[in-house]
């Protein structure tokens, strides 16, 4: 069965990598219909698809579980004593004592989900979130969390999920790029953390907005090279005319030379594309609304949820949306290791009406139905306190935390895995980030242990050789 | 045997099992007679029926195996592909039109080989061959991975590789270099080089910041391992850190036996002196013997002054009141110092007891690079604010901590309060010392002596203008190391001795010593003529380079998942003949180059030949091939008239740490302003410049032997819209002048248009000039020839 497997790998790279082969002198039309069912999926889906397409809300720096969704009264009851089991042995900074969440909770939804008093908006939605408050992970530090997270590995540098995605399942739009990743950061694994690694350089996320630190605001992200500084649509059209015609006289090519020329007709496609699909000022005055793209804090992100829903409605695979150095931060978002309640409270302020307005967005259009919504950073932080200065602020941890999702054939309103009575150790139905790839593929209609890549003679996996489906949360 | 192990399938660490079906079960024995893994055969050349068509024995394989399919090959080039060819070949840069013309001329059988001759002469070959070998050692001037920072010494190992190029280094030294230089015995000339090569040992990705020490050595030691195996055997060790390979016999105590080697090394920069120095160094260094001899001299004669009773000294750590920061040292060789905790009113009080009453001398003992002064208040006397702290040592770290005399000072017997205040910096204060004086006018004089000796000892110290560092290793605590059960660092299974791959060996087995780490040893046993993979993989390396394919072609797997060689006696004849030859990199394209079968024609229309071999690996014509990023990059500004030959006398510096948009724009334009040849450029991994990336230059994470090629719209778009490449253009349009299209075929394509083509691009002028003009239509024109197919790619 896996000799097959292999045989049909190679057959799909060649298609992957000959991409516009043999294609000369057609016209663009044909050409384009071609590539889309040409790149739908040669192998995928194993299985059937219940979503097509992800947008990954990434949290950058670590949100409190404890805080913002995993309810846990022993906090407020033991406050200021010690734990009454060991911490972990290597951590980030040193820890105090238990430290009550600075906000209530209460019960949302029918579901009954918890959510601290900070959100306003996402109790609005609450019944189509399922909470998965059993994530647990090893790495303490950022740049390992965050690359396991994208990645799959804390430390080598592999192809990220994204990537993976788009190499199994291919683009619904060949127009656009199938992995997109909206105001990405350049910390913690940087353009790793959406690179293709050994994977062809295609499956890539392209982003939108240069990776810097802080990064672009997202009313200055643009995909890069889609205009020339000067000439016109006219003196590009006679440039590529000629590339064909000279090319054309030249004996002796080859598929990679007919492969080069086909590739400016599509670029030159894509310079067509690319601005509409990114236009918000085509977004009516009730869509900018409900986002909450009305120049105040949640502006910025609003703008990167718009964008979002727009590359979603149009076939683009996976797409990326970073939470992460917005203002008044310069560094890691979430990352309150002092002044929790100041922090937070900004952090969720910026994004609680965005992210409901695109829950509800995606719903109006009918596309929650086959896009998996998930929402999460690398790791959660502690129910201790920080030692330190100035105000209290929580720690890593990467022991125990919440993530959660929505559309995509996944339960809505339930509550999977729990932590202990502190919130600090997953210990029920456990899911590592390996489980949660396996899921997510899963719920793409592809087995994690059979999207595999051969490089150095050495097959590779996103799950590497673990990865456990969390069934349980799907319809 | 696998099919057992499947049931265990979740337990197992590393994904080279998930390939487990897709390949026939060896046994044992048919694992380790696996070709790869015996020496080298000595084959005799073959005969062929075209006796004429060789020119020298490759043609004789390569032929001999056309005419078993009957296929005839391709025709000879024509002289200006050729030049073309073998100047990209190289050098990497395109010939100028003079000098086709000159080629063109020169019908002289002699006249290719005198090309190949000049360029494998000049410069510019190392720069071309040498980043060949740097995709190998995935070389790279950031450390990658989680964060990003600088190596900003890295750049000495590069110019090392490119140096050893143009002198064509034997490619075993190149071999013993890089992996133990250090240890060679060397002249005082050669040394420098040679601590230098061993970059290729510390230039890998790590990351930093993780947070388990003991992990994060693991982690570097086995890229040092991956790195070293793939890039020299062309086989993956690393499978082995969890458990015994499963598909080459390499078991996991192999691994071990290897970590052992790099566990008793360790990665530091060290300093060198250029060889031209090496007397000034001698005499700074005899110059510091002489003043550290008469210091001590001059300390037991101050202790002859002082009542060595009454002597009072504490640590600086023991402070009953203060807000510094308290830094301990991690091993015997630091020492536990206060400093500030970042900018802010730092302070440290003592009490202090004094026992006899009388004038003290008070002495700080600290390490500053810069100063950092401070003060002393005694008792709270704030109106007698003693000034301390206040001296330059040479540097921050341990090694240049020492006592520094402050002030003398008139203290009752019984209690005092000390507070040692400093703002916003503080010194790396390690202890203060108190010592009651006699004879003060005497003590007075011989401190002055001891304070200008030091003095001057800080000025040779830090007298850095003719040292330079460089990243490299030397050897550390020389020690066997545990099996780790699992891969798990944590978890200590067995000791093993130290010592090099079991199964896959020359004959003769090295061992390795208690007196060093076994770098020395692991070189000599990767450079014995018999051992069955080292010549074989760098021969196909440069068969590689030369023509697009290996004759492996997984140039970078030889185990048993790679594939068999297209010419297994030819690579054998290859391997040896270049032992044969002093294992000389230059002989080897000589050869090559000066065969027939490099110098076949692309005419690949034989159809029966098609039919037969579609993928051409019998090398019945020559395969178009990509230009590489570099190339194509170098070309482009030097058909502009914008490239600087020479080698750049300093690194480019660009922001590679946590960059911010406007540091990103900065680097931009210092990649697009940059005049000087790639490989000069900055390897900042992850933020390579888009340019090289997209046109395949590798991440530098890993052994690269043979590049993606792949053909996406993002590079169409790069083409088309790049301001680089358009301004370029614009410089190129200029230089020739407008309308000169002959002269810029010549320039570009080493050829003239034909009429078919001068139609093209009349249409295209003519249209584009009723849009936009003139100029913009002939820069236009440039512009598109500048990313056509045939600038791109070698004939």
């Amino acid at each position: 069965m896996s000799g097959n497997m292999q045989s049909n790998f190679t057959s799909r790279r060649d298609a992957l990598n000959r991409i516009c082969v043999g294609f000369g002198g057609i016209a663009l039309n044909s050409l384009l219909q071609e590539y889309s069912s040409a790149d739908s999926g040669v192998n995928y889906p194993h299985q059937t698809a219940r979503a097509k397409r992800i947008i990954f809300l990434f949290m950058h720096g670590g949100p409190s579980h404890v805080d913002l969704f995993d309810y846990k009264p022993k906090l407020y009851s033991e406050n200021g004593k010690p734990l009454p089991f060991p911490e972990r042995s290597v951590q980030f900074a040193a820890r105090g004592n238990i430290f009550a969440p600075p906000w209530k909770f209460r019960q949302v939804g029918q579901s009954g989900h918890w959510m601290s008093e900070i959100w306003n908006h996402l109790p609005e939605v609450a019944d189509d979130l399922c909470m998965i408050h059993s994530l647990c992970e090893t790495n303490v530090s950022h740049g390992g969390a965050c690359m396991k997270l994208h990645t799959g590995d804390e430390a080598l540098l592999r192809p990220s999920m994204g990537s993976w995605v788009s190499y199994g399942l291919g683009t619904e739009n060949r127009n656009l790029p199938a992995f997109v990743t909206i105001c990405p950061t350049s910390l913690h694994g940087g353009v790793n953390n959406f690179g293709s690694a050994f994977l062809p350089a295609q499956h890539q996320g392209v982003p939108l907005g240069t990776p810097g630190y802080p990064n672009t605001p997202a009313k200055d992200a643009k995909f890069h090279y889609m205009r020339h500084p000067s000439a016109g649509r006219r003196e590009q059209e006679l440039q590529i005319e000629l590339l064909r015609n000279l090319h054309s006289t030249n004996k002796f090519g080859g598929t990679d030379l007919e492969a080069r020329m086909a590739s400016f007709e599509l670029a030159f496609r894509m310079q067509m594309a690319a601005p509409e699909a990114t236009d918000l000022s085509r977004e009516s005055k009730m869509t900018r609304e409900l986002y909450g793209m009305d120049g105040s804090e949640t502006d910025n992100f609003a703008r990167q949820c718009i964008l979002a829903r727009r590359l979603a409605e149009r076939g683009v695979r996976f797409i990326q949306v970073s939470h992460a150095n917005s203002l008044p931060f310069n560094n890691e978002q979430w990352d309150q290791h002092s002044h929790l309640e100041k922090g937070h409270s900004i952090n969720v302020k910026q994004i609680d009406k965005p992210i409901t307005g695109l829950i509800k967005d995606l719903k109006a259009r009918g596309l929650l139905e086959d896009t998996l919504v998930i929402w999460g950073g690398e790791f959660g932080r502690t129910p201790t306190s920080q030692k330190g200065n100035g105000e209290v602020g929580r720690d890593h941890h990467p022991d125990g935390f919440t993530m959660w999702m929505a559309g995509g054939g996944v339960r809505p309103g339930i509550r999977y895995g729990s932590t202990d009575e502190f919130g600090y150790h997953a210990i029920e139905d456990r899911m590592t980030i390996h489980d949660l790839h396996a899921t997510v593929l899963h719920i793409l209609g592809i087995d994690h242990t059979r999207l595999t890549y051969n490089s150095n003679g050495r097959e590779f996996r996103l799950t590497d050789v673990h990865g456990e489906v969390a069934h349980k949360i799907l319809i | 045997m696998f099919i057992a192990e499947l049931g265990g399938f979740k337990r197992i660490i590393s994904q080279c099992i998930a390939f487990l079906l897709t390949i026939n079960a060896f046994g044992e024995e048919d694992r380790y007679k696996h070709w790869a893994f015996v020496s080298p055969k000595f084959y005799s050349v073959p005969k062929v029926k075209t006796e004429g068509w060789p020119k020298n024995e490759i043609d004789n394989f390569i032929l001999a195996e056309l005419e078993h399919s009957n296929i005839t090959p391709a025709k000879k080039a024509g002289p200006a592909q050729l030049i073309r060819r073998v100047y990209y070949d190289l050098i990497g840069l395109p010939p100028s039109p003079e000098r086709v013309e000159e080629f063109l001329k020169d019908h002289s059988s002699e006249a290719f080989a005198r090309i190949v001759n000049d360029l494998l002469d000049s410069p510019q070959y190392g720069e071309r061959w040498g980043r060949h070998w740097l995709d190998v050692a995935r070389y790279g001037d950031s450390n990658g991975g989680d964060e990003n920072h600088a190596y900003p010494h890295a750049w000495r190992y590069r110019n090392y590789v490119i140096d050893s190029f143009n002198r064509d280094l034997p490619y075993d030294e190149f071999i013993n270099e890089q992996l133990a230089g250090d240890l060679l015995e060397s002249k005082p000339d050669e040394r420098s080089r040679r601590v230098t090569a061993t970059g290729f040992l510390a230039i890998g990705t790590k990351i930093l910041a993780e947070k388990d020490s003991v992990k994060k050595r693991a982690d570097i030691i086995d890229e040092q391992i991956d790195t070293v195996s793939r890039s020299f055997m062309g086989i993956s060790v690393s499978c082995a850190r969890c458990h015994d390979h499963k598909f080459d016999p390499i078991p996991t105590a192999d691994y071990y036996a290897l970590a052992g080697i790099f566990h008793s090394t360790k990665i530091e920069d060290q300093s060198l002196s250029k060889p031209e120095d090496e007397q000034r160094e001698e005499k700074k260094k005899a110059r510091l013997v002489v003043i550290n001899n008469q210091l001590e001299d001059f300390e037991r004669k101050f202790s002859e002054f002082v009542d060595s009773e009454s002597i009072v000294q504490w640590e600086a750590e023991k402070f009953i009141r203060g807000n510094v920061s308290v830094i301990r040292g991690n091993n015997d060789n630091e020492v536990t110092y206060i400093s500030d905790p970042g900018s802010q009113d730092n302070f440290a009080e003592y009490e202090v007891k004094i026992p006899t009453d009388g004038t003290y001398s008070i002495d700080f003992r600290y390490a500053a690079e810069s100063s950092r002064p401070g003060s002393l208040i005694i008792d709270g006397d704030k109106d007698n604010v003693i000034p301390v702290l206040a001296d330059v040592t040479g540097g921050w770290s341990s090694e240049y901590q020492q006592w520094n005399h402050e002030t003398y000072f008139h203290l009752d017997t019984g209690a005092h309060v000390f507070r040692v205040e400093s703002k916003p910096l503080m010194s790396h204060l390690d202890q203060i010392r108190l010592t009651r004086v006699h004879s003060l006018d005497l003590v007075k004089s011989l401190r002055l002596k001891i304070d200008n000796l030091k003095k001057e000892r800080i000025e040779i110290q830090s007298d850095k203008n003719n040292a330079y560092k460089v990243m490299a290793v030397l050897d550390g605590d020389v020690a066997d190391t545990n099996i780790n059960l699992r891969g798990d660092p944590h978890e200590r299974g067995e000791l093993v001795s130290r010592g090099f791959l079991s199964k896959i060996s020359p004959r003769e087995t090295l061992s390795c010593n208690d007196r060093s780490s076994g770098r020395f040893e692991l070189a000599k046993w990767m450079t014995q003529p018999d051992h069955p993979l080292t010549a074989r993989v760098i021969v196909n390396r440069i068969w590689y380079w030369h023509f697009g394919k290996g004759i492996v072609s997984t140039i970078d797997d030889f185990g048993t998942t790679g594939t068999e060689p297209s010419h297994p006696e030819l690579l054998d004849y290859l391997a040896n003949d270049f032992i044969r030859n002093g294992w000389s990199i230059k002989t080897l394209h000589r050869k090559i180059m000066l065969s027939n079968t490099y110098q076949m024609g692309t005419d690949n229309s034989n159809p029966l030949a098609k039919k037969k071999d579609p993928e051409n690996s019998l090398y019945w014509h020559r395969d178009v091939r990509r230009l590489e990023a570099e190339s194509f990059r170098d070309s482009v500004l030097m058909v502009s008239g914008n490239l600087n030959m020479d080698p750049p006398s300093a690194p480019l510096v660009v922001k590679s740490q946590d960059p911010s948009p406007a540091d990103l724009l900065k680097n931009r334009q210092s990649y697009e302003n940059y005049q000087y040849r790639s490989v000069y450029l900055p390897v900042v991994r992850s933020h390579l410049y888009d340019l090289l990336t997209l046109l395949g230059f590798p991440n530098a994470t890993t052994t690269v032997g043979q590049r993606s090629q792949t053909t996406v719209p993002t590079q169409a778009l790069l083409m088309m819209n790049n301001p680089f490449l358009i301004s370029q253009a614009q410089s190129l349009a200029l230089r020739i002048g407008e309308g000169k299209v002959r002269e810029l075929y010549l320039t570009l394509f080493a050829r003239i248009p034909s009429p078919e083509e001068m139609q093209s691009i009349n249409h295209f002028f003519e249209k584009h000039a009723k849009i936009s003009g003139n100029k913009k239509a002939w820069e236009s024109l440039c512009h598109t020839l500048l990313i056509s197919n045939e600038f791109l790619h070698v004939w």
